[in-house]
């Protein structure tokens, strides 16, 4: 049995994959009330809009709407298993591989391969330089 | 031995790339319009800093943690949007000052405007950081940045009387225009007290991957990098005070302020001014523009570091392309450069409580820094020296904007 503190120890933690690669944070914890049991940990949430609604509601609904538009990508938040969250010294690790995965990083590999391989310089290697 | 080698290569790298346009700018005018009086202020801003950058470097290297990323995890992002808000306005109207300054440089010394500058020192920033890496820009800058020390030669040169140098350390009521010293000192202190250095600093302790083994690297980069560096910025206000004073030269435009190492130095000052005055810029431009990928990514968790390709981290990538962009609007639009730097400087000002409150909670959580949390004196000299600071903002800007 692990013993987690969700708000100390797990919301707004960095989320890293099982390649230790960061794929973003814990933006929201979906809990579920039951009748008559206790609250089960459902989910963890991660995107913007999620972030976002946690300081004002309007500008969250503003910005989906924009998103909706506008963006060449869903901004929708992306829900995975509380279940699977595993403590990495102060950071929270899942057992996936985000590249892999298409529902993560999803802003990301549309910059990667729609802007910054277009720029001079930008097909190297992925890597360090 | 180890541990005295990475402390001497860490204060070289303070003492290079200390000077930029904002501690230039301020300096100058400083200097010609009230002598030695603002001595002061740059001590004061330069204890501020070296006590925040020891602290946010302890905090990385005892946490493995920046102090970006500690701030979301501890206050969460309800809270942490509204410093990350201010610290990236803040940091946009530092880049724009910056390169302002390094595209006023090369108009000084080609006489081709700013406005035609701008966009080739945009690519030049844009350029380095998108195939440079983080150790390369730190010791490139701190390499070419030692050309700022000509101002420590040449104040040597024009022999000030030491006694009056002196004097201006003690804070005192000026003789004249009260409310454009008060501005002044809250310019030097934002120029000083730059939020981007602290998070910058933190990340870098990151990329240099430090421990608890480099904690005294860090005391002794912080306290003598700082002391050294303010001492090339203490060095501009004498020349100032000593050759742009005396003949009544106010230096409210960097084309008056360019001959001040011209008397001094002869035809070679004019050339170390310009020089000076380009890479200090785009010095501070380069660390400037990662300072916003860096905040932003560490808020977000993306992935972040300057040595990785673009291609591994394009958001971080995309996000200092956007900065630089946005960057250099004022100087198309041709607002004065020094102006616009003295604006920036006191706005820094207006917001540093907001962004080293938290830094102060985090710093004395024993949770996350164990043994190695903030002693009394840390937390009484950074707090009250903001305070002052804000107070003196709030007191000197409506009254230098009324009087425009």
């Amino acid at each position: 049995m692990v013993e987690f503190d969700v708000v100390r120890d797990v919301l707004d933690q960095l989320l890293l994959d099982r390649n230790g690669r960061e794929f973003g944070r814990v933006d929201g914890i979906i809990v579920y009330l039951r009748q008559d049991k206790p609250p089960r940990l459902g989910e963890i949430e991660i995107g913007t809009l999620t972030a976002l609604r946690r300081v004002s509601v309007r500008l969250a609904e503003w910005l989906q709407r924009l998103g909706e538009r506008w963006s060449p990508v869903p901004l929708d938040s992306v829900r995975l298993p509380f279940e699977d969250v595993r403590r990495k010294g102060i950071d929270v690790e899942m057992p996936l591989d985000s590249e892999a995965d298409e529902r993560l990083l999803r802003g990301e590999k549309w910059l990667r391969e729609h802007v910054i391989r277009k720029l001079p310089g930008g097909k190297s290697p992925r890597g360090r330089k | 031995m180890k541990t005295l080698k990475k402390a001497a290569l860490g204060i070289l790298t303070s003492v290079g790339s200390y000077l930029e346009v904002g501690s230039m700018g301020t300096a100058l005018q400083a200097g010609a319009a009230f002598r030695f009086e603002l001595l002061w202020a740059i001590a004061l801003g330069t204890i501020c800093i070296a006590f925040l950058l020891e602290m946010s470097g302890r905090l990385s290297a005892v946490s493995g943690e920046t102090v970006i990323g500690a701030m979301r995890e501890d206050f969460g992002f309800s809270f942490q949007v509204w410093p990350l808000a201010t610290q990236i306005l803040i940091d946009l109207l530092v880049l724009a000052s910056e390169i302002g300054g390094a595209s006023l440089a090369l108009e000084l010394a080609t006489g081709i405007s700013i406005r035609v500058w701008a966009i080739p020192v945009a690519f030049l920033v844009w350029a380095v950081l998108w195939k440079g890496t983080f150790g390369s820009i730190e010791s490139g800058v701190a390499i070419l940045g030692m050309v700022t020390l000509s101002f420590v030669l040449a104040a040597w040169w024009l022999h000030p009387d030491w006694r009056e140098v002196a004097r201006g350390f003690i804070p005192r009521r000026p003789m004249k225009d009260g409310a454009q010293y008060a501005y002044l000192a809250v310019g030097i202190i934002g120029a000083t007290v730059s939020p981007y250095l602290v998070s910058f600093y933190s990340s870098g302790a990151i990329e240099d991957r430090w421990k608890t083994s480099d904690l005294t690297p860090n005391k002794m980069t912080a306290a003598f990098g700082m002391g050294f560096g303010s001492m090339i910025n203490m060095a501009v206000l004498v020349v100032a005070a000593m050759v742009l004073a005396p003949r009544g030269i106010v230096a409210d435009t960097y084309q008056q302020a360019g001959v001040a190492l011209s008397q001094p130095l002869g035809r070679w000052g004019f050339w170390l001014f310009c020089a000076s005055l380009f890479i200090g810029s785009v010095g501070a431009a380069l660390e400037v523009a990662l300072d916003v990928s860096y905040i932003t990514a560490q808020t977000f968790g993306w992935k972040w570091g300057e040595s990785q390709e673009p291609a591994e981290e394009a958001r971080f990538a995309l996000t200092y392309i956007v900065a630089i962009v946005l960057g250099i609007i004022p100087s198309i639009l041709g607002i004065d450069p020094l102006k616009f730097t003295m604006f920036s400087m006191s706005m820094t000002v207006l917001a540093l409580p907001i962004m080293i409150a938290p830094l102060i909670v985090i710093m004395n959580d024993r949770r996350r820094l164990k043994a190695y949390t903030n002693g009394l004196v840390t937390n009484v000299a950074v707090v009250a020296i903001v305070l002052l600071s804000f107070v003196l903002a709030l007191l000197a800007i409506p009254v230098q904007v009324l009087g425009g």
